[in-house]
């Protein structure tokens, strides 16, 4: 028989209250197997490892079981106290009686009764535990990043900056991602382009970054450590090398200025030769395979205009895709988002009156290099009367978006701002829902454009309607508790973030989860913000959530620590709590295969049999639980230790 | 041939008989059958609902199972009996205790209801006519009109499922009979008659009705064209009281009646309150026109 | 029994509202009148007397608040029913005798509008029977129907028993 010892916590009061810890040990004891048991105040302070540790030597025990709190906070912590003792770390069993006990029920004398079923079933368990031994992998280390907006900007540095590889890939023609479409940045009104160009060219010029734009990651293959990465280079029909963006192709393309430019949100033209914008990285210019007349019809006047001016022959219309294939030890998402589509609110009319426009599209009518040249004017002329709505697609469920997208209340401070210092005699009313200003410095600057004579009016836009050539907002001054009506000559939609419907597929590639407002689900929202569930794959940025720059710049850097502390390691250890295949049962008819969610069983060909590749297996369960000749064990989830463990709580 | 129940309602029978009339017309000249049935008040969704929410579904229920044995759907020509009849669809299909709660009562009178069928607004069996109604037309009527959409056949829209925000059907078929649908401001807003405010709180609702007629009187149109006859019944006697604007209310079958070529006093025009004698003379000349 | 204000906030999503007007904001009514949507939510969460309001009355339930609510708070749904827990509470602030009225047509005739001889014959002269084919066409039916609404609540609010 097995020597287990078994040890309750009161976690202070948090189980103590609810549980009697005394009645617990007293019946515990009685069970044969339990040759020590004792109860503590804190299991998991040093003086309650300390206990572990000498009740194992001393009573020279087999297996542990804790009964704490939930297994997913101190499971790793017992683990090692007990292999400090020198007991294989998967001999230790937990037993929830926090969360799943004294933490739900009101009537202590049951919630004690509970509690021991829940130990005994648990003492069961322990007795079945085998040892298991973690199989050591080596790293490759080098790190991809999707992304190269501000978060994978700055992930690609700090990791570059660790003297490691970074391949960073992203789909667009240059890198900086919406930031770079950015006038000022709240509350302290940098330029945007200011703080971030230079980044931008520290990434082009950095030695250990290779920076793959216009391209698209294609396939993901293996596992913490060793991911095997396709990447697709999209044509952009010009030589890269050759190309020197001297610009003169896009000056003579014979579609320049007629085309709606993506960067400047429709509001400005480019042709069919483009750089989207003048400080792109790299600055090299792309042709539109959708819009470029040549491409499309093979014909373009007598001859292309590009072609002719190029003084570097540098335009390739035979350009093809080109794949590109390396190993990384580490991942980081950092695949942002998407505006909010405005026209999901039909009640504000958006897709009617050009006068109502998003936050981003403001953002390109401040900027120096937008189409109006950083002059605020709307059809030539300067808005006098001006409404922003907030939360437009955010805290709205029934656009499906519950959350709050946490920029809008400020971006909108910093928008009120700015038009009021380019047209001072403006009348600027801001009609919000709450005002969350939360940030360092943000509530300070709400204070600031209330004094320079932006109305701040409660309640939320109900409408927006045209009469006569005039634009109209209605809504209710809930302070006042009176509906009203503004004319505005400009109505700003304060729109909020959505997840990057792009990134849908390499979540899909590298099996990430989503949380309910389809941002990536991180692997623990309080204690694991930029992990995923999948080891060596991590998140940065909005891809994870809604966030303004300095927490996204702020994650940005943590994924790099967690790369770069993953990347110094030679070999990592994987959790041995995996699938094992018993060949000889093994029929070979793939149910498991189709089943697995990580593309962790092969068909071995030679033998007829799945075998599992223990660096993708999670130990999720599905294969076993599903294997119809019953032939996949679960290491440390054994049918024989399940059952122990259920038979004691029926 | 395609048949349903028909279910007038109170006012377009006892009030507004030429909304039946002018029904009854033009679903027999589009070959769509019509079947009459023992039917109650829908219960009105304002004073019932409000008043006691278990009688109006009961009641609402009784009338639902009324053409249940010959599996036709029932019709309404008015939106106030489509809100209560489809709410309570709604309501029952989608709560089993409730169902089980209004057959209790319905079995105290040998009835039952199993929810096999549903109301059906009009306009959605008109829009299947689109190319008949076309080929009917004798005149083109050549109207401006304002269209009012109303409340309950749009809203609630997870319900409905209409877009509550941006129809197009009404102004879709208008442009059948030839007539042109003008905007207007706040075209979609209530009535006012609805909710017993019309009943209950009459200055209310004769603030609201007033905002729109002078909305649709700027907008310069020559007919209001409903598809409801407790709207109907609204803009025809508030502007009798308000005397602002005299402006004519057409239900869209009178509307398609006259297009048909049926003469204004067989759809009982002469009986409104706001005349229709400048529209129908306008349509005389223009018959005449045609001639 | 009909359901508490607790009860009608939880099957109304009422605890979801946060307070942003966009009810009010659209309420045809409330630009000519006192009503607030957003302000009778608020009373009914904060426990306040909102069945007592006279406010409640002037909702014409047109569903605009309900369909441009964020939060999918069922505010049309809600007003109904909170302005059922008002008659069963005794609260008519702006009772007419107009419910009472459509309640005995109904008894009586079928019809909450009842035919006006006036009407009946302009029936017949466009050409339709004097009076519709409804549920007092046929005695028995009508005295059917009469046994129905005896069994429920309506007839007592209405002043019939």
């Amino acid at each position: 028989m097995k020597r287990i010892g078994v040890f309750i916590c009161h976690c202070g009061v948090n189980i103590s209250n609810t549980v009697d810890v005394k009645k617990v040990v007293e019946e515990i004891s009685k069970i044969p197997s339990v040759v020590a048991c004792a109860d503590y105040q804190y299991m998991c302070s040093d003086p309650g490892q300390d206990m572990i540790k000498k009740a194992i030597k001393e009573n020279q025990l087999d297996s542990v079981v804790v009964a704490a709190c939930s297994p997913r906070m101190h499971e790793p912590t017992f683990r090692a106290t007990v292999s400090d003792a020198g007991m294989n770390p998967y001999c230790f069993e937990m037993s929830n009686i926090r969360e799943q006990c004294s933490w739900v029920h009101l009537d202590g004398e049951k919630a004690t009764k509970k509690a021991i079923d829940l130990v005994k079933s648990s003492v069961a368990r322990a007795s079945l535990l085998e040892p298991l031994v973690s199989q050591g992998v080596p790293v490759v280390p080098k790190a991809l990043v999707i992304g190269g907006g501000i978060a994978g900007i700055q992930t690609s540095l700090d990791i570059a900056n660790s003297g490691y590889k970074v391949y960073l890939v992203e789909k667009e023609p240059s890198i900086g991602g919406h930031m770079a479409r950015f006038d000022k940045t709240f509350p302290t009104l940098d330029c945007a382009a200011c703080i971030l160009t230079p980044k931008m060219v520290d990434v082009a010029r950095h030695p250990n970054i290779e920076l793959l734009t216009y391209s698209e990651v294609e396939s993901i293959d293996g596992s913490v450590g060793n991911f095997h990465v396709r990447v697709k280079k999209n044509p952009r029909y010009v030589d890269m090398e050759k190309c020197t963006g001297c610009g003169s192709c896009a000056e003579a393309c014979r579609l320049a200025g007629r085309i709606a430019s993506e960067f400047d949100m429709g509001l400005g033209k480019r042709g069919a030769i483009y750089v989207p914008f003048p400080q792109a990285v790299p600055l090299r210019y792309t042709i539109d395979p959708e819009k470029c007349l040549f491409l499309k019809h093979g014909k373009c006047g007598t001859s292309p205009k590009c072609a002719d001016v190029c003084t570097t022959d540098a335009i390739k219309f035979d350009d093809k895709p080109e794949f590109v294939e390396f190993d990384v030890g580490a991942i980081v998402v950092a695949t942002g988002f998407k505006e909010f589509s405005a026209e999901l609110k039909p009640e504000y009319c958006y897709d009617k009156y050009p006068n109502v426009m998003t936050g981003l599209e403001l953002e390109r009518i401040f900027a120096p290099s937008g189409p109006t040249g950083g002059k605020p004017k709307i059809n030539g002329k300067e808005p006098k009367r001006i409404v922003f709505i907030s939360c437009v697609g955010s805290r709205d469920k029934k656009v499906g978006n519950a959350y709050c997208s946490r920029v809008c209340c400020m971006y909108i401070a910093k928008q009120a701002h700015l038009l009021k210092e380019k047209i001072p005699d403006a009348d600027i009313t801001v009609m919000y829902t709450d005002m969350r200003a939360f940030g360092k410095g943000y509530e300070e600057f709400y204070e600031r454009v209330q004094k320079e004579g932006i109305k701040y009016r409660r309640g939320n836009a109900a409408e927006v309607y045209g009469q006569d050539g005039k634009l109209f907002v209605r809504a209710e001054d809930t302070l006042l508790g009176e509906p009203y009506e503004l004319e505005a000559d400009l109505v700003v939609l304060g729109t909020g973030l959505t997840p990057n419907p792009l990134a849908e597929g390499i979540g899909k590639l590298l099996h990430l989860s989503l949380s309910s407002d389809g941002f990536f689900l991180e692997a623990h929202p309080k204690l694991r913000p930029v992990d995923t569930v999948i080891d060596g794959v991590f998140l940065a940025g909005v891809a994870q959530g809604p966030k303004d720059i300095p927490d996204t710049v702020a994650q940005a850097s943590g994924a790099a620590s967690h790369v770069v502390n993953l990347l110094s390691k030679d070999e990592i250890f994987a959790e041995p709590t995996i699938a094992v295949v018993d060949e000889d049962a093994c029929v070979g008819c793939k149910t498991c295969m189709l089943l697995c969610p990580f593309e962790a069983h092969e068909f071995d060909e030679e033998k007829g049999v799945m075998k599992v590749n223990a660096a993708l297996c999670k130990g999720c369960g599905s294969c076993a639980a599903a294997c119809p000749s019953g032939s996949i064990r679960m290491n440390h989830f054994t049918n024989d230790q399940i059952i122990a463990q259920l038979l004691e709580v029926l | 041939m395609e048949e349903y129940a028909f279910f007038p309602g109170c006012i377009a029978k006892n009030v507004y008989p030429g909304i039946e009339k002018a029904t009854r017309i033009v679903f027999e000249k589009l070959g769509i059958g019509l079947r009459d049935y023992e039917y109650s008040c829908c219960p009105p969704p304002g004073v019932l609902a409000c008043y006691d929410k278990p009688s109006w579904l009961v009641m609402g229920a009784r009338n639902l199972s009324q053409s249940e044995k010959d599996g036709l759907n029932p019709m309404t020509v008015c939106s106030g009996c489509y809100g209560t009849l489809h709410n309570v669809w709604y309501a029952l299909k989608n709560d089993p205790d409730l169902m089980g709660f209004v057959n209790d009562h319905l079995g105290r009178i040998d009835a039952e209801y199993k929810g096999k069928v549903h109301p059906i607004h009009f306009v959605d069996i008109l829009k299947n006519y689109k190319e008949k109604i076309a080929e009917l037309k004798e005149i083109d009527l050549g109207l401006n009109v304002a269209v009012h959409y109303g409340c309950h056949y749009l809203k609630p829209s997870s319900v409905t499922g209409e877009n509550s925000e941006r129809p197009t059907l009404l102004d879709e078929l208008v442009g059948l009979a030839g007539c042109k649908a003008v905007p207007f401001k706040d075209g979609l807003t209530c009535c006012g008659a609805g909710g017993g405010v019309m009943s209950g709180e009459p200055d209310v609702s004769l603030k609201i009705i007033n905002t729109k007629l002078n909305n649709m009187k700027d907008a310069n149109v020559d007919a209001i064209v409903n598809i409801c006859s407790f709207c109907h019944m609204q803009f025809d006697q508030s502007q009798k009281k308000l005397k602002t604007t005299e402006i004519p209310v057409l239900h869209l079958n009178q509307l398609f009646g006259l297009a048909f070529g049926i003469r204004p006093k067989h759809l009982a025009l002469h009986t409104h309150l706001v005349s229709t004698r400048d529209l129908e003379k306008k349509l005389k000349d223009l018959k005449k026109g045609g001639e | 029994m009909g359901k508490s204000v607790k009860e009608i906030l939880i099957d109304g999503n009422g605890y979801a509202c946060i307070q942003c007007g966009r009810c009010t904001g659209s309420c045809p009514s409330g630009r000519e009148c006192s009503l607030r949507t957003r302000k009778l939510i608020h009373m009914a969460r904060m426990g306040m007397d909102v069945i007592k309001t006279e406010e409640l009355w002037d909702c014409t339930t047109c569903f605009t608040c309900q369909e441009r609510c964020p939060k999918e708070v069922k505010t049309t749904d809600m007003i109904i029913e909170l302005r059922n827990l008002a008659v069963e509470e005794g609260y008519f602030p702006t009772m007419s005798d107009v419910p009472k009225i459509i309640i005995k047509s109904l008894y009586d005739t079928g019809a909450g509008q009842p035919l006006s001889p006036e009407v009946s014959k302009i029936r017949a002269i466009i050409g339709l029977k004097k009076e519709a084919y409804d549920v007092s066409t046929n005695a028995e039916t009508l005295k059917k129907f009469q046994r129905l609404l005896d069994g429920l609540e309506i007839t007592k609010k209405g002043g019939l028993r």
